[in-house]
C-alpha cells in the first residue's frame, strides 16, 4: 500500500471537565485514509466519531499521537503548509441550516473560504464559487438567496459546494445526511458519489446509520467510547463482524425486508460516561459475552483476518478466529 | 368496534384569502391493540394529523372539519370546537424531542405526579407511588432515585422513557408516538421500540406510530398508512404494502433506502419536492413527480381497494407491478 493520504497514529483527545478532571473523548485511535477510498466511521453518540474527524482536521488540539498528511506530521507545519493542508481537507457538517450564515447569501457563503485564503481576484473567486454551485446542482437563481429561502436539501448542497471551492483532496462528511428525509438523503448520497468521481475525492464518512455507511464506504471502522473496536472492509464487516458491539449495532438497525425480532441483540442501558470509562474492555458493561478477564485486560485492536481487525479478547471462542493471525 | 374512527378530516390554516389546506379528507380507523404506522416525508401531513387528533392545533389559526370518535367520545363537535371534557379522553402523545417536551426546571417525578394528580385525581402519596411504578414499567432502573432527577441529568433514551411514562400516566387507550426514536441512537431505538411494543401488548393499548423510517414501520407496525401532500395515498398491512406497494410514492420511498447490498449502484430518487400546502395540482397530487403518470392521472383520484384490507390512490396500481422488497 502506498503512503496514506491522511493518517492518525495513536491519537488521543482530552477535554477538561472542571476540577482538574479530564474526559478522554478519543483514546489512542489509529486510522489510515488512503487515496480514493471512502472510509466509514460508525458508533453511537458519545463514541468520539466527530472528535476524531475534528482532530484529523486540526479543529481540536490533540493531546497525544500524531496526525500525518501525506506522511508528514502536521504539527510541524509552518503557516504556508498549514494553509495548504486546510485547503486540502474540507468538512460538510450535519445540520445544513446552522452551518450557513443567515446574513450572507449562498454565493457569499460559498465564496468565503476563497476570500479567507485571499486566492486570486474577486472575480475569479466568484467564478469558482458559481462553478461549484453548478456542480452540486443549484441553479444560478439560488446564488443571491439567503439560507432561510432554501429547502434543507438545497442548503446541504450549498454546504457541499462550499467544501469543494478550495479543490480539496479529502472530504470529511460528519452525519451529512442525518437531518434529511429518505428521498433527499438518496439525492445527496448520489451527489456525493458523483462529486467523488469528478473531484477525485477521498472521503471520511461519519454516521450512526449503518445502512448509509454500508452503502457509501469501502472500509468501516467501528468506534465505542473513544476506541476503535473493529476495522474491516464493508463486505467483511456486514457479512461477518468479529466484535460483539458491531454485531449488536448491525442487528439493531431496523430493516424493511426483515422484521424478525429474533435477529436483534438489544443492548442493555446507555453508553457509559467517558469521564469514568469502565476498566478493561470498555464494552464489558453492555456485552453479553463479557467474562472476568474482560474487566481486567484492555483488548488491543489486532488483525484477525486479512484486512479485518477486532479488539475483543474472546474472538477465538466467539468467532473461531485467532487474534493476531491475519496480515495487517 | 374500532377504537378510533376518523372521517373526512380536513385542516385549514390561516384566514380568508391566506387560507391553505393542510389535510384533505383523511379517513382512518384504528382497532384496539393495533399498531399503525403513519409514513411520509416532511410536509406530507403526518404531524398535522396527530396534532389535530390531540387537539393541539390552535383554534385561532386553524380550522378542523370532519368527525373523529375515540372510544365512543367525539374529539370535537360539528363546529370543530374541542370537546370540553377532553381531559377524560383516553389519548396521549409522545413527542420527537424529549428534551424540549420535558420542563427543564422540574424533576421528572414532579412532572409525572402533576399529570397523575390533574388527570387521575390522585392525592400526593398515591401519585408518588404510581409515578415510581410507571418509571419501573418503562424500564428505568432505580425509579425511586430517578424521581428526583432533572431532565438534563438523564440520557436521551432515559428521557424518552420518562416521556412514555408520562403518556402512560393518563392510562391511554391510544398512544400517538410522533417520531419517538428519531433523536436517539440505533441501539437505544431498538430498546424503545421493544418497550412500546410490549407496553401495547400488555395494556391492550393502540399506537399511532408517526415516522419517516420504513425500517421502523417494518419492525413495529401491523398496518401502515402512507401520506403525501395532506392525503392518504396508500394503506394496508405492513408486510403486503412493503412487499408490493400499491402506490408509486410508497415504492419511491422504499427504493431510496440505501443498503450495503446496493453499494456502487445509484439510489433511486423521487424527482421534485412535496408541494407546499395550498398548491393546487390537477388530478393526482403525486403526478408531477410520478414516473408512471399518464393522461388519465389528471382526473381526481379516489382510494381504490386492492384487496380486503388494502387501498391505494392510484388508477394504475392494478395494471402496474410496483417494486417492493422481498421479506
Amino acid at each position: 500500500m502506498s503512503t496514506p493520504l491522511l493518517s492518525l497514529e495513536d491519537v488521543s483527545v482530552r477535554f477538561p471537565v472542571g476540577g482538574r478532571r479530564h474526559v478522554t473523548a478519543v483514546d489512542g485511535v489509529s486510522l489510515e485514509l488512503c487515496e480514493g477510498e471512502t472510509l466509514g466511521l460508525i458508533g453511537e453518540s458519545g463514541s468520539g466519531k466527530s472528535t476524531v474527524a475534528r482532530a484529523a482536521m486540526g479543529l481540536v488540539p490533540i493531546s497525544g499521537g500524531t496526525v500525518r498528511w501525506r506522511g508528514e506530521d502536521v504539527s510541524g507545519f509552518g503557516a504556508k503548509e498549514r494553509r495548504g493542508f486546510s485547503q486540502a481537507v474540507q468538512m460538510v457538517f450535519q445540520d445544513p441550516h446552522s452551518a450557513l450564515d443567515p446574513r450572507r447569501t449562498i454565493l457569499q457563503s460559498v465564496r468565503e473560504p476563497l476570500d479567507v485564503m485571499k486566492r486570486g481576484e474577486r472575480q475569479d473567486r466568484e467564478q469558482i464559487a458559481v462553478k461549484a454551485l453548478e456542480d452540486v446542482g443549484l441553479s444560478t437563481q439560488m446564488l443571491s438567496r439567503y439560507p432561510h429561502q432554501l429547502s434543507g436539501g438545497q442548503k446541504q448542497r450549498a454546504n457541499i459546494a462550499r467544501a469543494l471551492v478550495t479543490n480539496p483532496q479529502v472530504l470529511v462528511c460528519d452525519e451529512s445526511v442525518a437531518a434529511l428525509d429518505v428521498a433527499l438523503q438518496a439525492e445527496i448520497l448520489n451527489l456525493l458519489q458523483d462529486l467523488k468521481a469528478e473531484y477525485e475525492l477521498t472521503v471520511l464518512f461519519i454516521s450512526h446509520d449503518l445502512s448509509v455507511v454500508g452503502y457509501v464506504a469501502d472500509r468501516i471502522s467501528v468506534m465505542y467510547l473513544g476506541n476503535i473496536v473493529e476495522n474491516a472492509t464493508t463486505e467483511s464487516l456486514v457479512g461477518r463482524s468479529l466484535h460483539p458491539y458491531s454485531e449488536a449495532l448491525l442487528s439493531a438497525q431496523p430493516l424493511v425486508h426483515d422484521s424478525s425480532a429474533e435477529r436483534r441483540i438489544v443492548l442493555k442501558g446507555d453508553i457509559p460516561s467517558p469521564v469514568s470509562p469502565p476498566p478493561g474492555c470498555r464494552f464489558n458493561t453492555r456485552c453479553q459475552f463479557a467474562q472476568e478477564g474482560c474487566r481486567e485486560e484492555k483488548p488491543a485492536l489486532l488483525p484477525v483476518l486479512p484486512g479485518h481487525s477486532s479488539a475483543c479478547l474472546r474472538v477465538e471462542e466467539l468467532y473461531g478466529e485467532r487474534r493476531g493471525k491475519g496480515a495487517a | 368496534m374500532a377504537l378510533l374512527t376518523v372521517e373526512g378530516l380536513q385542516v385549514h390554516f390561516g384566514h380568508d384569502e391566506n387560507q391553505v389546506q393542510a389535510l384533505y379528507d383523511v379517513d382512518l380507523t384504528i382497532e384496539p391493540g393495533e399498531i399503525v404506522g403513519l409514513v411520509g416525508e416532511s410536509g406530507s401531513g403526518k404531524t398535522v394529523t396527530s396534532l389535530a387528533l390531540m387537539g393541539l392545533l390552535d383554534p385561532r389559526s386553524s380550522r378542523i372539519e370532519g368527525r373523529a370518535v375515540l372510544d365512543g367520545q367525539p374529539l370535537w363537535n360539528e363546529r370543530g370546537e374541542r370537546n370540553a371534557a377532553r381531559r377524560d379522553v383516553p389519548l396521549a402523545m409522545v413527542f420527537q424531542e424529549p428534551m424540549t417536551a420535558l420542563d427543564p426546571v422540574f424533576t421528572v417525578g414532579s412532572q409525572l405526579m402533576e399529570t397523575l394528580r390533574t388527570r387521575r385525581g390522585m392525592d400526593k402519596a398515591q401519585a408518588r407511588a404510581e409515578s415510581v411504578a410507571l418509571l419501573d414499567a418503562v424500564g428505568i432502573s432505580d425509579p425511586k432515585a430517578r424521581m428526583k432527577a432533572y431532565p438534563h441529568e438523564l440520557s436521551g433514551g432515559m428521557r424518552q422513557r420518562v416521556m412514555i411514562a408520562i403518556a402512560l400516566a393518563c392510562d391511554p387507550k391510544l398512544l400517538i408516538a410522533d417520531e419517538p426514536t428519531t433523536a436517539v441512537d440505533v441501539t437505544i431505538q431498538a430498546q424503545l421500540l421493544d418497550l412500546i411494543k410490549s407496553l401495547a401488548r400488555e395494556r391492550g393499548m393502540s399506537v399511532l406510530f408517526v415516522t419517516h423510517d420504513l425500517g421502523v414501520v417494518s419492525e413495529t407496525c401491523d398496518r401502515m398508512i402512507t401520506m403525501y401532500a395532506g392525503r392518504i395515498v396508500e394503506r394496508g398491512p405492513v408486510a403486503e404494502v412493503l412487499g408490493s406497494p400499491g402506490h408509486p410514492y410508497t415504492m419511491g420511498l422504499l427504493a431510496a433506502l440505501p443498503s450495503p447490498g446496493s453499494r456502487g449502484e445509484r439510489l433511486a430518487t423521487i424527482p421534485g419536492r412535496v408541494p407546499p400546502p395550498g398548491t393546487t395540482v390537477e388530478g393526482c397530487v403525486f403526478r408531477p413527480r410520478c414516473p408512471f403518470a399518464v393522461d388519465e392521472c389528471t382526473k381526481p383520484q379516489d382510494l381504490i381497494p386492492l384487496s380486503t384490507a388494502r387501498e391505494a390512490r392510484c388508477i394504475r396500481s392494478r395494471e402496474l407491478d410496483f417494486q417492493g422488497v422481498a421479506r
